[in-house]
């Protein structure tokens, strides 16, 4: 889904209300291959469980590192993550494709730790008082580059949890505010107001960060030269 | 003022970026060795859980049945039985996986996978002596005789017996080879280079291509390779330096099991090796950083009273290619005794070496614990 693109007209509560009615009784076809897998796995068998793992894994990592960002916890997650789907597979009823079940799984478990980490006090690396000169160029650019996704979590970490999930979901993971609507139990209104905000409070913040503050300024500069 | 839609464009620049970015390094290994070595304390996925409560006194009667099993049958049954709570031997494609922590070479076969996902595993071997894999590495037997071990991550240190042929035992790490004669070394792989540090006797380290470039290592001493040995930089302890092709360097504070005698160095490259900065390594400088603002400012404030106090400002490092702190700034400022007091214990901080260092911003919050009063 392209970035604040224009939403279309946004579908009435009841048009979701059937549609998650119709979702709940569906029966989504998945290929026999996974469905024998998955089957082997809900028997216990250690060795389907692998390949399970073996063939899912780099998409679990991407999910958790995206709604983590840099951090520690990320091998402890995708861990938790496949601990969750061995338990839960007998949960798992085929009404959606599996990789989506699994996502959510993933989501789940991230904001989970989350929720368990907030208790917890860090030094997240709040942001800074004063931005730094936009122009200096940094001398290691594969560094910089880190540092600004990294900053960029930062300023993530600033919003509050349900916005912060949900921009991450939209705008980085690219799921619908409906998906998103359904992994967070809120109606899909919601989760579009929280984006908007998300996405505001976020262009208001990026200016605090040294690492980032550049960004707000090269397009300032490059609509006046448009002008 | 500013167009907030082109704020909502830089936003999306970056999220471009965080969309872009590679997953960082991942221990696979080892995340699975203990992912299934925890699944194997789980109920089959398959199987109906009793309600909580009837579940807990079902786990403690079982526990309970199983030290008496344990006490009566023995170790051997409990393997067959199937419970893994002790890291043992586990299948693995192409062979198999160790993550036991004491062993024999006897035990191991080429092929063989070696997960330190637990705790470190020594191998011994009566004939080349003692090899150690430490915790978070992860290696591989390529070859028994010379023993060949291809290092995919972590760190490993080898005590071999002197006297033996050259080259009887020797460590991959990428594409780069690192052989000995009698001696003891470690050789660390990092995701963008290989460290290599000899404690006694010689190593040499060469790639593993054609061509092959080789650097001699003599105890003590200490070198930083790319993956492929292309490059590399060896420590001289006498005169304190790096270095590199013809170019002296300072060096960053020896690692202090090495004395200062001199190190023979052969063809060394001109060119040093990572391209960016450790994000770990800054972030342990910051934190040593943050350690010795701490001290300097308890010193300086040692007049003020009996106050803990928390002080937040923002830093401006710049770190030279060596690692070193070539500047460092205050937002807002401190003390100027404070601050000199940081610039002479913040000369030996290093934050690993680069191409080309670094520009780096902190906020840092510093703790002031109260000082004794001085008599």
């Amino acid at each position: 889904m392209p970035l604040f693109s224009v939403a279309k007209d946004p579908p009435t509560q009841t048009q979701i209300e059937l549609a998650a009615a119709s979702a709940t009784l569906r029966i989504v076809e998945q290929p026999a291959e996974l469905v024998a897998l998955i089957d082997c796995c809900r028997a216990g068998d250690k060795q389907a469980f692998r390949a399970l793992f073996t063939q899912h894994r780099e998409r679990v990592a991407r999910v958790v590192y995206r709604m983590l960002g840099p951090s520690a916890d990320l091998e402890d997650l995708i861990q938790e993550v496949f601990v969750q789907v061995f338990r839960s597979l007998k949960d798992f009823k085929a009404q959606s494709k599996f990789s989506t079940w699994l996502h959510r799984v993933t989501v789940n478990v991230v904001l989970m730790h989350r929720r368990q980490a907030k208790s917890r006090p860090v030094f997240d690396g709040l942001p800074l008082l004063e931005p730094a000169d936009d122009k200096r160029a940094h001398a290691d650019e594969e560094f910089a580059r880190q540092e600004r996704v990294a900053a960029f979590y930062r300023l993530l970490n600033r919003l509050s949890e349900k916005k912060r999930t949900v921009f991450i979901l939209h705008e980085i993971e690219g799921l619908s505010p409906t998906e998103i609507a359904s992994t967070v139990n809120a109606p899909a209104l919601t989760v579009r107001t929280r984006l908007f905000y998300a996405r505001r409070e976020l262009a208001l913040l990026l200016k605090e960060e040294p690492y980032l503050a550049h960004l707000t300024a090269q397009h300032f500069d490059e609509a006046k030269e448009l002008l | 003022m500013t167009d907030p839609s082109l704020e909502l464009r830089g936003v999306r620049k970056v999220v471009e970026e965080v969309k872009a970015a590679e997953l960082p390094p991942i221990r696979w290994a080892a995340l699975e060795a203990e992912l299934f070595s925890e699944l194997e304390g789980q109920l089959p996925a398959g199987a109906v859980r009793p309600p909580k409560r009837i579940q807990t006194a079902v786990l403690w009667a079982f526990s309970a049945a199983a030290i008496v099993v344990l006490g009566l049958v023995g170790q051997s049954a409990l393997k067959r039985a199937g419970n893994l709570s002790a890291p043992v031997e586990s299948s693995n494609v192409n062979g198999r996986t160790w993550t036991k922590n004491q062993m024999n070479t006897s035990e191991t076969r080429v092929g063989d996978h070696f997960v330190a996902s637990h705790s470190d595993i020594t191998i011994h071997d009566a004939r080349l002596g003692t090899w150690t894999l430490f915790l978070g590495g992860e290696a591989t037997l390529l070859q028994q005789t010379p023993l060949v071990l291809q290092l995919a991550q972590g760190e490993l240190r080898a005590e071999i017996t002197p006297g033996l042929p050259p080259d009887s035992f020797v460590v991959q790490a990428a594409q780069t080879r690192v052989a000995v004669k009698g001696t003891i070394f470690r050789v660390h792989r990092q995701p963008d280079r290989i460290r290599v540090d000899v404690e006694r006797g010689t190593v040499s380290v060469s790639s593993l291509g054609a061509g092959r470039q080789v650097f001699e290592l003599r105890a003590p001493a200490s070198g930083d390779f790319a993956l492929d040995a292309s490059t590399g930089r060896v420590w001289e302890p006498n005169p304190t330096e790096w270095v590199s092709g013809a170019q002296a360097k300072t060096a960053p504070t020896p690692t202090p099991a090495l004395a200062p005698r001199r190190v023979s160095s052969t063809h060394l490259a001109p060119e040093t090796l990572p391209t960016t900065l450790s994000l770990n390594q800054v972030n342990a400088g910051v934190d040593s950083l943050i350690h010795i603002a701490s001290t300097c400012l308890s010193e300086t404030l040692a007049s003020n009273g009996q106050l803990a106090l928390t002080l937040v400002t923002q830093a401006r490092l710049s770190v030279s290619p060596e690692g070193q702190l070539s500047e460092l700034e205050f937002t807002p400022p401190l003390l100027p005794k404070t601050t000199e007091c940081l610039r002479q214990r913040t000369r030996s901080l290093n934050f690993g070496s680069s191409q080309k260092g670094a520009e780096l911003f902190r906020r840092l919050e510093i703790e002031v614990s109260p000082s004794e009063p001085a008599h």
